[in-house]
């Protein structure tokens, strides 16, 4: 696992945020770098520890914040995201010095959201995608470009474009074996396979 | 649990359909970044056309797929599939 290209994503499984987690990880491999999520891992170990070892692994790391409430009435919020978040702002101020170049990014849905639930990340780089996966495309891409000047990144609309013909090629290339519910619940494991085949082709033939 | 399992096959599959997408008159229907849409062409990620409404973008795709068979696909706001339209003789 290579530090300096490692992303750490910190963010709800739930059905409601797979769009969202699919932009995501898709932004992540075409600007080169590899996603890191816990999900992806085997259940042997207890979960935190994974999690703390994706953390230690990890230059990069994204936390959603955005399902840190009921999404529903009757619904409780959940915490797992901030938590996980404060074990890598810990990472930060109490690990060694390779582990104080480490950078974050935190998304929520609205702008300011943070400050009404969690004040203390104020100072952090904290960003809003209203629930959008362009938006999420757009500020992660952008994030990452801002921490890597020497590399080239392509621009947001090229990314989104790719990200929709992405979508479409993977739906037609697997709907003659398998429905369209089917391939909308394909795990994230399996959709970032895809994902890098696709981004490694798209960018040889330009 | 998915029942999709990533396998070298369904990969080169996917990345055949890429290199040989030039050749395909098909036509995207993708929400612009701004409060538009774009009529992309299969094989590019670059918008033909922009329209401030998706109706005008589907027209203009159907136009220039006019005399061919081929096909429309309109994506979602989230970049998933919509719809497919299957157009022309």
């Amino acid at each position: 696992m290579p530090f300096e290209t490692n992303v750490f994503i910190n963010c709800p499984f739930d059905k409601d945020y797979v769009p969202l987690l699919k932009s995501l990880v898709f932004t992540i491999i075409y600007c080169g770098f590899e996603p890191q999520l816990s999900i992806t891992r085997s259940g042997a170990n207890i979960r935190i520890n994974e999690i703390k070892k994706l953390i230690k692994g990890s230059k990069y790391s994204v936390h959603d914040l955005s399902r840190c409430k009921p999404m529903k009435i009757g619904e409780l919020p959940r915490f797992n995201v901030p938590y996980e978040l404060g074990l890598d702002i810990g990472c930060f101020e109490y690990g060694g010095a390779k582990l104080k170049r480490k950078v974050i990014l935190i998304l929520e849905t609205e702008k300011f959201h943070y400050q009404k639930v969690l004040s203390d990340i104020a100072g952090q780089d904290i960003q809003d995608h209203n629930d959008e996966p362009k938006k999420v495309i757009q500020k992660v891409r952008h994030w990452l470009a801002t921490n890597n000047i020497h590399l080239s990144f392509d621009g947001p609309t090229e990314i989104w474009n790719s990200f929709n013909l992405f979508n479409s090629d993977l739906n037609a290339t697997l709907s003659s074996n398998f429905t369209k519910h089917e391939i909308e619940e394909m795990s994230v494991v399996e959709y970032m396979k895809f994902t890098k085949n696709w981004v490694k082709i798209k960018k040889q033939y330009g | 649990m998915s029942k999709i399992q990533y396998t070298r096959a369904l990969g080169k599959l996917l990345t055949t359909s890429i290199q040989n997408s030039k050749e395909s008159v098909r036509y995207h229907i993708v929400s612009g970044l701004t409060q538009n849409w774009s009529v992309i062409s299969e094989g590019s990620t670059k918008a033909v056309k922009s329209f401030s409404e998706q109706e005008e973008a589907i027209n203009y795709a159907k136009q220039k797929v006019a005399n061919r068979t081929g096909e429309i696909v309109i994506h979602t706001k989230t970049g998933q599939i919509g719809s497919r339209i299957p157009v022309g003789i």
